[in-house]
């Protein structure tokens, strides 16, 4: 293999291109982003437990967005994140150099 | 290069056109895969940032590996024996209408493996969906065996071990798991630095995430074919003390297995039951009866009664490849002169005929009552 890129560096790829084109003004994306991000600050919160959310097909990206942006999880208002909010996610996810270690 | 993927993609989605499938889910499949190169294609574009180069990019890897699957599918040389004691296992744990499994034949002496990449993939299915308006209902898992042990059913254990790695895709047990050791006590935590012993003195998430995985996979596999993993396992890693990013060491994984098997108590074992009991309100079980038969040592096939005695037939297998040969002569009545390469040979031909039996008057006990 040339490059090696591990399965959770994809779900993040992805993740990243769906807040670029949020924050671009694609309402498609802002409504695709927005439950994930519900979802990761409730874990965040402590309102909800991984068994509470075990059920959701996108778990494994929502514990990982708890991760990396713990912090900036507990102090936006996710459900009307500004576009300055989000960039400051991008910059936090692509500051961490390994996914795979979240 | 996008325009060198995207022009080498058109020629394999053109040829793709000849695939023969008598299964008609494959066939719509390769309906929406076609439909979606098309979309791909008329999207692109020039000056992507390195983002959008990438969502392009495993876009149209997903065409190429796709149509990998689907074309060797059509080739019938898959031993089915296998492939439906795999499915049998499979249906305990994932509702399997949601899956198409195809199957292959690989080079590589110990290809086997689930291809699972595809399996369960939020963001790349959504993906899909928000940029060009295409869902597929149904996603592709492969099982490769390597051809020049397509026919041994004794390493064919290995592939119950694969199978847990995509129940676990599925389910994200391992991941699950791994949120649960980081939440615990430090006391309670402590109990299982002996299976993660890097966790003790450091913070290795990574290596926590594989290894948990790892240890589920031998446990899924053991409910089914008891110890027999091992035996293989030891064989190729010499009964290694020593563990690997992506792997524990071999005493680890021998030893969780011995413990689940006789009941007895396992910190690894206790944190895998929580996990399942929490998620899916299940249990890791024995799901495999122990055989007590001489039938094989009288050369004849045995005669499967339940899905519980088909898993079973690997472990008895394996008891019979590891026993003493003479039982063969005894049973006989007379000297049947079998080298260990025939004794090989037959096992796992009575093997693959046990199962194959069992599968064909299933059927036609369906038949007869349809």
């Amino acid at each position: 293999m040339l490059m090696s890129h591990s399965p959770l560096d994809q779900e993040i790829e992805f993740f990243n291109s769906f807040l670029t084109s949020a924050i671009n003004g694609d309402e498609k994306y802002k409504a695709i982003v927005t439950p994930l991000l519900e979802d990761a600050q409730s874990l965040a919160k402590k309102d909800k437990t991984v068994y509470q959310l075990s059920k959701e097909p996108a778990l494994n990206l929502i514990i990982l967005i708890d991760n990396l942006a713990h912090k900036w999880l507990l102090k936006v208002n996710v459900s009307a994140a500004s576009d300055k909010d989000l960039k400051e996610l991008q910059t936090l996810i692509n500051d961490k150099k390994n996914y795979a270690d979240a | 290069m996008l325009y060198l993927q995207l022009y080498q993609a058109e020629i394999l989605i053109n040829n793709s056109k000849k695939f023969s499938f008598s299964d008609q889910k494959k066939k719509a499949y390769l309906e929406t895969l076609s439909n979606l190169f098309t979309a791909i294609r008329t999207s692109i574009d020039e000056g992507y940032d390195e983002t959008t180069l990438f969502v392009k990019k495993s876009h149209l890897d997903f065409v190429f590996k796709s149509i990998e699957f689907l074309k060797d599918s059509t080739l019938n040389t898959l031993p089915f024996e296998v492939v439906s004691c795999l499915n049998r296992a499979m249906n305990d744990w994932i509702d399997a209408k949601n899956f198409i499994v195809v199957t292959s034949l690989q080079s590589n002496l110990y290809a086997f493996s689930y291809d699972i990449e595809y399996a369960r993939n939020y963001t790349f299915y959504r993906s899909l969906e928000a940029e060009y308006q295409i869902e597929f209902k149904r996603k592709l898992v492969q099982i490769n065996l390597p051809l020049a042990l397509s026919r041994d059913y004794l390493c064919s254990v290995a592939l119950y071990h694969e199978l847990g790695h995509f129940v676990d895709k599925e389910h994200l047990f391992s991941r699950l798991a791994q949120a649960e050791f980081n939440s615990m006590r430090r006391r309670d935590r402590s109990k299982l630095y002996p299976y993660f012993p890097y966790m003790g003195t450091g913070d290795n998430q990574k290596k926590l995430g594989y290894h948990l995985g790892e240890y589920f996979c031998d446990l899924f596999a053991a409910q089914y074919v008891g110890d027999t993993l091992n035996y293989y396992l030891e064989y190729i890693t010499t009964y290694s003390d020593t563990d690997t990013v992506m792997h524990p060491s071999t005493q680890n994984r021998s030893k969780v297995v011995d413990d689940f098997l006789a009941g007895r108590y396992n910190p690894v074992v206790n944190l895998i039951q929580k996990v399942l009991e929490q998620t899916i309100a299940k249990r890791l079980e024995i799901k495999y009866d122990e055989i007590d038969s001489t039938d094989f040592y009288r050369l004849i096939p045995y005669d499967i009664k339940n899905d519980r005695e088909l898993h079973g037939i690997f472990n008895y297998g394996w008891k019979v490849w590891r026993s003493d040969f003479s039982l063969f002569n005894k049973h006989m009545e007379y000297d049947v002169h079998l080298d260990e390469s025939a004794i090989y040979k037959i096992i796992n031909n009575l093997m693959e005929k046990s199962i194959g039996n069992y599968f064909v008057t299933e059927a036609w006990e369906k038949g007869k009552n349809e």
